[in-house]
Protein backbone atom coordinates (compact mmCIF):
# COMPACT_ATOMS: atom_id res chain seq x y z
CA UNK A 1 0.00 0.00 0.00
CA UNK A 2 0.97 3.94 -0.83
CA UNK A 3 1.48 5.44 2.66
CA UNK A 4 0.93 9.25 2.09
CA UNK A 5 2.64 9.96 5.90
CA UNK A 6 5.68 8.14 4.91
CA UNK A 7 5.74 9.85 1.38
CA UNK A 8 5.48 13.45 2.67
CA UNK A 9 8.27 12.56 5.53
CA UNK A 10 10.42 11.66 2.43
CA UNK A 11 10.00 14.86 1.02
CA UNK A 12 10.51 16.86 4.11
CA UNK A 13 13.48 14.68 4.88
CA UNK A 14 14.67 15.70 1.10
CA UNK A 15 14.10 18.97 1.79
CA UNK A 16 15.95 19.38 4.89
CA UNK A 17 18.89 17.48 3.54
CA UNK A 18 19.30 20.73 0.75
CA UNK A 19 18.47 23.35 3.18
CA UNK A 20 21.39 21.98 5.61
CA UNK A 21 23.90 21.17 2.61
CA UNK A 22 23.01 24.98 0.64
CA UNK A 23 24.23 26.69 4.43
CA UNK A 24 27.18 24.13 4.76
CA UNK A 25 28.17 24.31 0.79
CA UNK A 26 27.99 28.15 1.56
CA UNK A 27 30.87 29.05 3.39
CA UNK A 28 32.89 27.74 0.44
CA UNK A 29 32.79 29.74 -2.54
CA UNK A 30 31.96 27.94 -5.84
CA UNK A 31 32.99 30.03 -8.82
CA UNK A 32 30.52 28.85 -10.93
CA UNK A 33 26.84 28.63 -10.96
CA UNK A 34 26.54 25.64 -13.01
CA UNK A 35 28.27 23.22 -10.52
CA UNK A 36 26.24 24.84 -7.58
CA UNK A 37 23.44 24.01 -9.02
CA UNK A 38 24.12 20.53 -10.51
CA UNK A 39 25.43 19.73 -7.06
CA UNK A 40 22.12 20.71 -4.93
CA UNK A 41 20.04 19.29 -7.75
CA UNK A 42 22.20 15.57 -6.89
CA UNK A 43 21.94 16.05 -3.41
CA UNK A 44 18.43 16.74 -3.30
CA UNK A 45 17.06 14.06 -5.95
CA UNK A 46 19.55 11.83 -5.19
CA UNK A 47 18.34 11.51 -1.19
CA UNK A 48 14.39 11.67 -2.81
CA UNK A 49 15.03 8.59 -4.63
CA UNK A 50 17.29 6.59 -1.80
CA UNK A 51 14.33 7.35 0.81
CA UNK A 52 11.92 6.91 -1.38
CA UNK A 53 13.25 3.25 -1.79
CA UNK A 54 14.00 2.98 2.26
CA UNK A 55 10.49 3.93 3.83
CA UNK A 56 7.85 3.26 1.10
CA UNK A 57 9.24 -0.39 0.39
CA UNK A 58 6.10 -1.58 -1.29
CA UNK A 59 5.40 0.94 -4.07
CA UNK A 60 8.69 2.90 -4.41
CA UNK A 61 8.56 3.87 -8.03
CA UNK A 62 5.23 5.56 -7.48
CA UNK A 63 6.20 7.50 -4.26
CA UNK A 64 9.67 8.39 -5.98
CA UNK A 65 7.69 9.80 -9.36
CA UNK A 66 4.86 11.44 -7.03
CA UNK A 67 8.08 13.41 -5.09
CA UNK A 68 10.40 14.37 -7.63
CA UNK A 69 7.25 16.49 -9.39
CA UNK A 70 5.96 17.32 -5.92
CA UNK A 71 9.43 18.93 -5.55
CA UNK A 72 9.96 20.31 -8.82
CA UNK A 73 6.26 22.30 -8.66
CA UNK A 74 7.02 23.57 -5.23
CA UNK A 75 10.75 25.21 -6.44
CA UNK A 76 9.11 26.56 -9.48
CA UNK A 77 6.34 28.25 -7.43
CA UNK A 78 8.83 29.84 -5.03
CA UNK A 79 10.93 31.08 -7.64
CA UNK A 80 8.20 32.58 -8.79
CA UNK A 81 5.97 33.95 -6.21
CA UNK A 82 8.96 34.40 -3.31
CA UNK A 83 11.95 35.58 -5.85
CA UNK A 84 9.98 37.10 -8.45
CA UNK A 85 11.91 35.44 -11.49
CA UNK A 86 9.30 34.82 -14.07
CA UNK A 87 9.68 31.26 -14.71
CA UNK A 88 6.47 30.31 -15.99
CA UNK A 89 7.25 32.16 -19.36
CA UNK A 90 9.06 29.70 -20.37
CA UNK A 91 7.76 26.41 -20.90
CA UNK A 92 10.79 24.54 -22.16
CA UNK A 93 12.76 24.92 -19.65
CA UNK A 94 9.76 23.62 -16.70
CA UNK A 95 9.57 20.57 -18.93
CA UNK A 96 13.32 20.06 -18.80
CA UNK A 97 13.31 20.53 -15.09
CA UNK A 98 10.64 18.32 -14.26
CA UNK A 99 12.10 15.90 -16.60
CA UNK A 100 15.29 15.94 -15.07
CA UNK A 101 13.89 15.68 -11.90
CA UNK A 102 12.08 12.40 -12.83
CA UNK A 103 14.59 10.93 -14.75
CA UNK A 104 17.41 11.12 -11.92
CA UNK A 105 15.15 10.16 -9.04
CA UNK A 106 13.75 7.14 -10.68
CA UNK A 107 17.21 6.18 -11.53
CA UNK A 108 18.55 6.28 -7.97
CA UNK A 109 15.39 4.78 -6.52
CA UNK A 110 16.50 2.00 -9.02
CA UNK A 111 19.52 1.26 -8.28
CA UNK A 112 18.98 1.20 -4.19
CA UNK A 113 15.71 -1.14 -4.78
CA UNK A 114 18.19 -3.29 -6.85
CA UNK A 115 20.90 -3.40 -4.18
CA UNK A 116 18.02 -4.12 -1.66
CA UNK A 117 16.82 -6.94 -3.67
CA UNK A 118 20.77 -8.26 -4.12
CA UNK A 119 21.21 -8.06 -0.11
CA UNK A 120 17.65 -9.81 0.49
CA UNK A 121 18.93 -12.66 -1.91
CA UNK A 122 22.25 -12.98 -0.24
CA UNK A 123 21.23 -13.38 3.29
CA UNK A 124 18.31 -15.85 2.08
CA UNK B 1 -1.26 24.06 35.01
CA UNK B 2 1.67 26.59 34.66
CA UNK B 3 3.39 24.92 38.16
CA UNK B 4 2.85 21.74 36.13
CA UNK B 5 4.90 23.04 33.04
CA UNK B 6 7.36 24.47 35.28
CA UNK B 7 8.31 21.59 37.13
CA UNK B 8 8.08 19.54 33.75
CA UNK B 9 10.64 22.21 32.31
CA UNK B 10 12.83 21.61 35.69
CA UNK B 11 12.95 17.74 35.05
CA UNK B 12 14.15 17.71 31.54
CA UNK B 13 15.68 20.93 31.18
CA UNK B 14 18.79 19.16 29.02
CA UNK B 15 16.82 18.41 25.97
CA UNK B 16 14.68 21.22 26.19
CA UNK B 17 17.72 23.87 26.22
CA UNK B 18 19.44 21.70 23.13
CA UNK B 19 16.36 21.43 20.93
CA UNK B 20 16.38 25.03 21.62
CA UNK B 21 19.65 25.27 20.03
CA UNK B 22 19.52 23.08 17.58
CA UNK B 23 15.61 23.46 16.11
CA UNK B 24 14.14 26.72 17.52
CA UNK B 25 17.29 29.16 16.37
CA UNK B 26 17.60 27.70 13.04
CA UNK B 27 13.71 27.82 12.10
CA UNK B 28 13.77 31.38 13.51
CA UNK B 29 16.76 32.41 11.25
CA UNK B 30 15.57 31.31 8.56
CA UNK B 31 12.10 32.76 9.10
CA UNK B 32 13.31 36.15 10.30
CA UNK B 33 15.73 36.86 7.15
CA UNK B 34 12.97 35.52 4.59
CA UNK B 35 10.73 37.77 6.08
CA UNK B 36 13.57 40.89 5.94
CA UNK B 37 14.30 39.72 2.16
CA UNK B 38 10.71 39.82 1.32
CA UNK B 39 9.94 43.31 2.27
CA UNK B 40 13.33 44.16 0.76
CA UNK B 41 12.72 43.20 -2.33
CA UNK B 42 10.56 45.03 -5.13
CA UNK B 43 8.19 43.58 -6.83
CA UNK B 44 6.53 40.57 -5.15
CA UNK B 45 2.92 41.92 -4.94
CA UNK B 46 1.88 40.55 -1.60
CA UNK B 47 4.56 40.18 0.89
CA UNK B 48 2.66 40.39 3.89
CA UNK B 49 0.82 37.38 3.36
CA UNK B 50 4.06 35.40 2.71
CA UNK B 51 5.52 36.99 5.92
CA UNK B 52 2.87 35.69 7.55
CA UNK B 53 2.75 32.12 6.21
CA UNK B 54 6.73 32.19 7.51
CA UNK B 55 5.89 33.26 10.78
CA UNK B 56 3.18 30.17 10.84
CA UNK B 57 5.93 27.66 9.96
CA UNK B 58 7.98 29.47 12.79
CA UNK B 59 5.24 28.49 15.54
CA UNK B 60 4.77 25.26 13.70
CA UNK B 61 7.57 23.42 12.85
CA UNK B 62 9.31 22.49 16.00
CA UNK B 63 6.30 21.25 18.04
CA UNK B 64 7.13 17.07 17.80
CA UNK B 65 9.95 16.65 19.65
CA UNK B 66 8.13 18.47 22.62
CA UNK B 67 4.84 16.33 22.74
CA UNK B 68 7.27 13.25 22.50
CA UNK B 69 8.88 14.41 25.63
CA UNK B 70 5.70 15.24 27.48
CA UNK B 71 4.36 11.71 26.76
CA UNK B 72 7.67 10.17 28.46
CA UNK B 73 7.38 12.47 31.23
CA UNK B 74 3.92 11.32 31.93
CA UNK B 75 5.36 7.18 31.98
CA UNK B 76 8.66 8.26 34.30
CA UNK B 77 10.73 7.79 31.53
CA UNK B 78 13.25 10.15 30.07
CA UNK B 79 13.62 11.15 26.68
CA UNK B 80 16.65 11.13 24.93
CA UNK B 81 18.12 13.58 22.34
CA UNK B 82 19.19 11.88 19.71
CA UNK B 83 15.43 10.58 19.65
CA UNK B 84 13.82 14.27 19.53
CA UNK B 85 15.78 15.33 16.69
CA UNK B 86 14.95 11.86 14.53
CA UNK B 87 11.38 12.57 15.53
CA UNK B 88 12.12 15.91 14.13
CA UNK B 89 13.32 15.07 10.82
CA UNK B 90 10.19 12.27 10.49
CA UNK B 91 7.53 14.95 11.21
CA UNK B 92 9.08 18.16 9.31
CA UNK B 93 7.63 16.84 5.46
CA UNK B 94 4.48 16.70 7.02
CA UNK B 95 3.56 19.64 9.28
CA UNK B 96 5.88 21.90 6.38
CA UNK B 97 3.00 20.78 3.61
CA UNK B 98 0.17 20.55 5.43
CA UNK B 99 0.65 24.24 7.22
CA UNK B 100 1.49 25.58 3.66
CA UNK B 101 -2.20 24.10 2.15
CA UNK B 102 -4.17 25.20 5.26
CA UNK B 103 -2.48 28.41 4.99
CA UNK B 104 -3.60 28.99 1.45
CA UNK B 105 -6.66 27.69 1.81
CA UNK B 106 -7.55 30.14 4.52
CA UNK B 107 -5.53 32.94 2.76
CA UNK B 108 -8.66 31.85 -0.48
CA UNK B 109 -11.18 31.64 2.05
CA UNK B 110 -11.25 35.47 3.16
CA UNK B 111 -13.85 36.11 -0.37
CA UNK B 112 -16.21 33.39 1.82
CA UNK B 113 -16.91 36.64 5.01
CA UNK B 114 -13.64 34.93 6.69
CA UNK B 115 -15.27 31.35 7.83
CA UNK B 116 -12.70 29.45 6.31
CA UNK B 117 -9.95 31.45 7.81
CA UNK B 118 -11.20 31.24 11.14
CA UNK B 119 -11.33 27.90 10.61
CA UNK B 120 -8.20 27.55 8.92
CA UNK B 121 -6.23 29.68 12.03
CA UNK B 122 -7.78 26.97 14.37
CA UNK B 123 -6.60 23.95 12.29
CA UNK B 124 -3.20 25.52 12.09
CA UNK B 125 -3.22 26.18 16.17
CA UNK B 126 -3.76 22.56 16.63
CA UNK B 127 -2.84 19.69 14.10
CA UNK B 128 0.87 19.81 14.86
CA UNK B 129 0.11 18.89 18.61
CA UNK B 130 -1.71 15.63 16.71
CA UNK B 131 0.74 14.97 14.46
CA UNK B 132 2.46 11.75 15.99
CA UNK B 133 -0.65 10.04 15.10
CA UNK B 134 -0.33 6.77 12.14
CA UNK B 135 -2.75 8.20 9.55
CA UNK B 136 -3.70 11.43 8.42
CA UNK B 137 -6.87 10.96 8.55
CA UNK B 138 -6.52 10.24 11.86
CA UNK B 139 -4.99 13.47 12.55
CA UNK B 140 -7.71 15.53 11.01
CA UNK B 141 -10.58 13.61 12.93
CA UNK B 142 -9.00 14.57 16.73
CA UNK B 143 -8.27 17.84 15.48
CA UNK B 144 -11.54 19.38 14.83
CA UNK B 145 -12.92 16.42 17.36
CA UNK B 146 -10.91 18.73 19.78
CA UNK B 147 -11.88 22.16 17.90
CA UNK B 148 -15.51 20.98 18.83
CA UNK B 149 -14.86 19.70 22.60
CA UNK B 150 -13.18 22.99 23.37
CA UNK B 151 -14.62 25.69 21.36
CA UNK B 152 -14.61 29.11 22.69
CA UNK B 153 -11.84 28.49 25.42
CA UNK B 154 -9.59 27.97 21.93
CA UNK B 155 -10.11 31.97 21.28
CA UNK B 156 -7.63 32.38 24.96
CA UNK B 157 -4.99 30.44 24.07
CA UNK B 158 -4.71 32.25 20.52
CA UNK B 159 -4.76 35.59 22.15
CA UNK B 160 -2.06 34.10 24.90
CA UNK B 161 0.00 33.02 21.64
CA UNK B 162 -0.27 36.19 19.90
CA UNK B 163 -0.25 38.57 22.76
CA UNK B 164 2.94 37.09 24.05
CA UNK B 165 4.66 37.36 20.45
CA UNK B 166 3.27 40.90 19.95
CA UNK B 167 3.33 42.57 23.61
CA UNK B 168 7.05 41.24 23.76
CA UNK B 169 8.32 41.86 20.76
CA UNK B 170 6.75 45.36 20.38
CA UNK B 171 7.44 46.13 24.27
CA UNK B 172 11.58 45.31 23.45
CA UNK B 173 11.05 47.46 20.41
CA UNK B 174 10.03 50.47 22.05
CA UNK B 175 12.50 50.05 24.30
CA UNK B 176 15.15 49.39 21.73
CA UNK B 177 14.49 51.55 18.84
CA UNK B 178 16.28 54.56 20.35
CA UNK B 179 20.06 53.01 19.66
CA UNK B 180 21.35 52.12 16.14
CA UNK B 181 20.80 48.59 16.05
CA UNK B 182 21.28 46.08 12.87
CA UNK B 183 19.67 43.11 11.68
CA UNK B 184 22.21 40.61 13.57
CA UNK B 185 20.63 42.55 16.57
CA UNK B 186 17.54 42.56 15.98
CA UNK B 187 17.81 38.37 14.80
CA UNK B 188 19.36 37.82 18.55
CA UNK B 189 17.01 39.57 20.30
CA UNK B 190 14.44 37.68 18.37
CA UNK B 191 16.17 34.31 18.83
CA UNK B 192 16.64 34.79 22.50
CA UNK B 193 12.54 36.28 23.00
CA UNK B 194 11.89 32.32 21.05
CA UNK B 195 14.07 30.27 23.22
CA UNK B 196 12.53 31.73 26.14
CA UNK B 197 8.76 31.73 25.17
CA UNK B 198 8.61 28.79 22.75
CA UNK B 199 9.42 25.89 24.76
CA UNK B 200 6.99 26.79 27.87
CA UNK B 201 4.35 27.50 25.26
CA UNK B 202 4.40 23.96 23.68
CA UNK B 203 4.93 21.88 27.05
CA UNK B 204 1.89 23.83 28.20
CA UNK B 205 0.16 23.45 24.89
CA UNK B 206 0.82 19.89 24.63
CA UNK B 207 -0.37 19.04 27.91
CA UNK B 208 -3.60 21.06 27.15
CA UNK B 209 -4.85 19.30 24.45
CA UNK B 210 -2.65 15.74 25.02
CA UNK B 211 -3.46 14.98 28.62
CA UNK B 212 -5.86 12.79 28.25
CA UNK B 213 -5.25 10.63 25.63
CA UNK B 214 -1.35 10.09 26.01
CA UNK B 215 -0.79 6.90 24.20
CA UNK B 216 3.33 5.83 23.65
CA UNK B 217 3.43 5.19 20.28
Amino acid sequence: MFEMKKFLQTVGVSILITIIFSVLIGFIQIPSYGWYIALQMLITYGSLGYFAAKWNPKTPYTSAFLGATTISIMSLCISYFMFNILVFWDPAGIGRSISLAVILTLLVTSITVFIQQKRAGATA
Amino acid sequence: MIKEVFSLYNRNWQPILIWSVLLIVPITTFSFIGILYLFDTEGIQNPTYLAGCLLVLNYALAIPPFIKLVQKDELDETMSILKGLQFFLKQFGFILLVSVVVYVMGLIGMYLLFIPTILAVLFLLIFPFFSDLKSIKDVIRHTFKKIKDENISLIGDLFVIIGLNVAIWTGIMMFLEQYDNNVLAFLIIRNVMNVFILPILYIYLSLRYRKNDIVPV
